[in-house]
């Protein structure tokens, strides 16, 4: 099974960093998409099948809280998993993001290992090891 | 408050060290605070807004040879990088570093709001405290935190 994979963060490094880890998690990838706000994360879904959103939350014009919660109120958006990638390590926020339908939530700086388990427990947990 | 700051500035020197050993693999000692970062160096920093704090800033400058490796190592890199990269990503660093600063300081359950980080260009304002770290190869590199208006 490859992936499709939507990479939202205003940072370009902070998105080289995360195709990187992608890169180094040994799962077949099959493409990965990038947005640089909530707002173009929403066009890239429009437009492309996406399996996961790999998300920032502190990002101009619609912010990672913003875009889950749009999201989540979206038929045909609402199924597609979204991981929070973010810097803000604080417990409140956290829990913020999970409750507005976040499925999973990251600190910076993420490593393949951390990535990779997260993914697969999303999307493959029979594959878990 | 100078006094407050200088100590939250050893909280920030703790979350700085932990970020560049998990994301850069880099072992850092903190240093004499009176030491100096020579120039040339790349300074970024970000505005942190806490429930039950003021409004402080996070400040991180590092020689441009140390923040090239960085980037180096972040982007997976062995020869040259860009110089942009190398900008943004001690731009993104401050925002990690803030983010793991406020874990330490911020109250369970409160949350916070960090900034977009930019690049500084002028000097460390009067007021803040900041903590030296040297890598363990003995490259130099600094944290420093202020409180806005102060």
């Amino acid at each position: 099974m490859s992936y499709r994979i939507l990479v939202v963060d205003d940072s370009p490094v902070a998105r080289k960093v995360v195709r990187r880890a992608l890169g180094m998690t040994q799962l077949e990838i099959a493409e990965i998409y990038e947005a640089g706000s909530g707002v173009e994360a929403l066009a890239s879904l429009r437009s492309n099948w996406v399996d996961l959103v790999l998300c920032d939350v502190h990002m101009p014009e619609m912010n990672g809280q913003e875009l889950v919660e749009h999201m989540k109120q979206q038929d045909d958006l609402k199924g597609t998993p979204v991981i929070i990638i973010s810097s803000d390590t604080t417990d409140a926020r956290r829990d913020s993001l999970l409750a507005a339908g976040a499925d999973d939530y990251l600190h910076k700086p993420i490593t393949p290992e951390r990535l990779r388990a997260a993914v697969l427990c999303l999307l493959h947990p029979e594959n878990l090891t | 408050m100078n006094d407050e700051i200088s100590l939250l500035s050893h909280s920030l020197a703790r979350a700085a060290s932990r970020v560049l050993m998990e994301g850069s693999f880099l072992f850092t000692l903190e240093a004499d605070e009176d030491a100096e970062l020579p120039a040339p160096f790349i300074a970024a920093r970000v505005q942190l807004r806490t429930e039950d704090q003021p409004v402080l800033w996070v400040d991180f400058s590092v020689q441009e040879a140390l923040a090239v490796e960085i980037t180096q190592s972040h982007l997976g890199e062995t020869g040259p990088v860009e110089a942009e990269d190398v900008r943004n990503t001690i731009a993104e660093l401050v925002n990690v570093i803030a983010g793991a600063f406020a874990r330490l300081v911020v109250a369970p359950g409160n949350l916070c709001s960090i900034g977009s980080p930019m690049l500084r260009t002028e000097a460390l304002p009067e007021g803040g405290a900041g903590v030296m770290l040297t890598t363990d190869n003995g490259q130099p590199l600094r944290v420093w935190l202020w409180a806005e208006g102060q």
